[in-house]
């Protein structure tokens, strides 16, 4: 039950609205436990049906944050435009009263699908597989989202690092240079 | 094969091992070269580094009494 109120915690940002989508995941596991298939993985299963949930009850309601086109993301990540910190700045404003907490805000900066795949792989251990059974989309898919969102993580948290007075000391621009190294 | 292209491969199986995607010959594969490996230990450590520090840093909210005791009123009303 602590996994999924840490994963609808990170998805609403709101503790109410978190314990609400628990709640309902287990009301509809209770209901729907016939379409449970023994054997299968039931964490993976409560997971799918919340993050259901939260796409019926909350995304449509306009309570949760603002859905960003994938395409838009990709663009915007990929692009050289200064312009493209906005983004981040205006999320940024939202959760300026949380600072200190850097891996809380930077994962709320991460468009809703990127913050998914990097909840359901780095903090629970999902597999590609049931990562793809549990969001419904691909495990090339996955893998690539978990890829992009580990990168913008990666930046966010250096920013966020180099704003608090720490630098970068590693020295390895142009022998590893990570930013010129996309997977796919 | 460059320098950028060895980077990208090599990152790329760190990946997949720490998101326990490997089978077991190219698991003991790469840590040998982690071992052996500059480069190799090198993008391994901060990799792992990097996942350590989101995974233990990430908020855990604790789950109130009130909801549980909510869920189990909900469940034995039906």
């Amino acid at each position: 039950m602590d996994a999924l109120k840490t994963f609808a915690y990170h998805l609403t940002y709101n503790d109410a609205e978190a314990e609400d989508l628990v709640q309902e995941t287990y009301l509809k596991a209770h209901k729907f436990i016939d379409r449970y298939v023994a054997g299968t993985n039931a964490k993976a299963w409560l997971f799918k049906i919340l993050k259901n949930a939260y796409i019926n009850e909350y995304r449509k309601k306009s309570k949760a944050p603002k859905k960003v086109d994938f395409e838009d993301v990709i663009s915007w990540q990929d692009s050289e435009d200064p312009k493209k910190q906005g983004f981040a700045d205006l999320r940024q404003d939202l959760f300026r009263d949380r600072m200190g907490d850097e891996v809380t805000i930077s994962l709320n900066l991460l468009p809703i699908d990127f913050r998914t795949v990097i909840l359901l792989c780095d903090i629970e251990g999902f597999t590609y597989e049931e990562i793809s059974k549990i969001i419904d989309v691909p495990i090339g898919t996955v893998r690539s989202r978990l890829f992009r969102a580990r990168n913008i993580l990666k930046e966010l948290l250096k920013s966020y690092a180099e704003k608090l007075g720490y630098k970068d000391y590693r020295g390895l621009k142009g022998k590893f240079d990570e930013s010129n190294n996309e997977e796919e | 094969m460059s320098n950028s292209e060895n980077f990208a491969q090599i990152k790329k199986k760190i990946h997949l091992f720490f998101d326990n995607a490997l089978d077991n010959s190219e698991t003991e594969n790469l840590l040998d070269k982690v071992d052996n490996d500059p480069k190799y230990s090198s993008i391994y450590r901060k990799e792992k580094d990097f996942r350590d520090f989101v995974k233990s840093n990430i908020s855990r909210p604790t789950v109130s009494n009130d909801l549980i005791q909510n869920i189990k009123n909900s469940i034995t009303q039906k």
